[in-house]
């Protein structure tokens, strides 16, 4: 059998999930409780930076199907060490402007001569690199907190019961 | 507007797109609020950069290559962002270099068939926060103009007895407004409106008008051709 190299993470990630339907055993139950973790994901303003069933902000990444797409374990990784799970090709940037504006944000696209930001408030930047003062890109950053210290240990299984929960459309 | 000299200057607003925007479009030349440009529909542009006499000396400014070949669109533009649709896609586009900003796609069903017509879109609409996309498989979709997530989803009509969508939808005050086609494969067209928020089918009648069932029965109580029911619609 010949190597994935091909494949993106979310390609691989969505094989397997395919893979695992073939399956008839069902899967490990969560110590959490999915209902409560709805609760928590709402308390913890989860959805000022993603959107799940068409509802939140969409500066982070979508979780309407995230529990088709990651394992529970990885789940709890991105909660606890965001920074550990980074997503294929996000990258944080931070731009000077020549007015001096400093706009920060995650990297939508780039080509040699321009750049493309979006900022925590959803809006677009296209800037020529040849204007910037200054373009740095924060590799391994990101501007998810780690939430490992604001939700308790039944919290955080809650949590990823409910995001594991989440398979989106069927 | 000097589109030319006007080339990727930063901190590209990112408004939204409210109805009363949209009925003032003619104040907005350098954007295109809705399909035709403005409520009027006259589709006309009042920029006058490009005339009669330097058109033949217009030059690439960039390029996008559409996943798809075939393609009617006419784009929407928003405070330096384009928006084009294709054949149950979505796409925002940096309107300064042509860059992609989201892509959204909707799988089309492998039984979907069209007659007489195209896989094509017409164009997206925009209102508020939320683009509006009708699918082939005839669906109204709504996506956030910032990421190009689905809001929501609404099945119009159902493809598999030959209902298909290729217009751009049409956003009014708090209203999507969209229609079918089909007529060559002997639908019954109709028009129908959504809630812009939520999704929710905001006209009555609709849903029997495209009964077959209805205008069966319709036809039979009328006693002829149903001619009385179509106008109707």
């Amino acid at each position: 059998m010949p190597a994935g190299w091909f494949l993106t993470d979310e390609d691989v990630a969505n094989l397997a999930a395919y893979v695992r339907s073939f399956s008839k055993i069902p899967s490990e139950p969560l110590p959490g409780d999915a209902v409560r973790g709805a609760r928590v994901y709402a308390k913890g303003g989860c959805s000022n930076c993603h959107i799940v069933a068409g509802a939140g902000f969409g500066y982070g990444p979508e979780l309407s199907n995230i529990g088709i797409r990651r394992s529970a374990p990885y789940i709890r990784k991105a909660i606890v060490k965001p920074g550990a799970t980074m997503p294929e090709g996000f990258l944080l940037v931070e731009a000077i402007t020549p007015a001096g504006d400093k706009i920060e944000g995650i990297r939508v696209n780039e080509d040699t001569f321009s750049i493309q930001i979006k900022d925590a408030t959803g809006q677009f930047h296209s800037l020529r690199k040849q204007d910037l003062k200054e373009l740095q890109k924060l590799r391994g950053e990101t501007p998810m907190p780690p939430f490992e210290e604001v939700f308790n240990t039944s919290e955080l299984d809650d949590l990823v019961a409910y995001l594991a929960s989440l398979g989106g459309k069927q | 507007m000097k589109l030319a000299s006007a080339v990727l200057l930063c901190a590209t607003a990112f408004g939204q797109v409210s109805f009363d925007r949209i009925s003032n479009a003619d104040k907005e030349p350098g954007n295109w609020l809705t399909y035709s440009g403005s409520y009027q529909g006259h589709r006309f542009s009042p920029l006058a950069e490009i005339k009669a006499d330097n058109v033949s000396h217009l030059t690439v400014k960039w390029a996008y290559q559409f996943p798809d070949p075939n393609n009617e669109v006419s784009p929407i533009v928003v405070d330096n962002i384009m928006y084009v649709s294709g054949p149950n896609s979505a796409t925002a586009l940096d309107a300064h270099t042509g860059r992609v900003l989201w892509n959204w796609k909707r799988p089309l069903p492998s039984d979907y068939h069209s007659i007489g017509f195209g896989h094509v879109s017409r164009g997206p609409a925009v209102l508020d926060d939320k683009l509006y996309v009708a699918t082939l498989d005839c669906y109204l979709v709504a996506l956030d103009v910032k990421s190009g997530i689905e809001r929501w989803a609404v099945k119009v009509a159902d493809y598999k007895t030959a209902y298909s969508m290729t217009l751009a939808p049409l956003a009014i005050n708090g209203k999507v407004v969209v229609g079918v086609s089909g007529g060559e494969a002997g639908i019954r067209g109709f028009v129908d409106a959504y809630d812009a928020k939520t999704g929710k089918r905001a006209s009555g009648g609709a849903a029997e008008q495209r009964s077959a069932a209805a205008i069966l029965r319709r036809r039979v109580r009328l006693g002829g051709d149903g001619a009385a029911g179509r106008a109707r619609l």
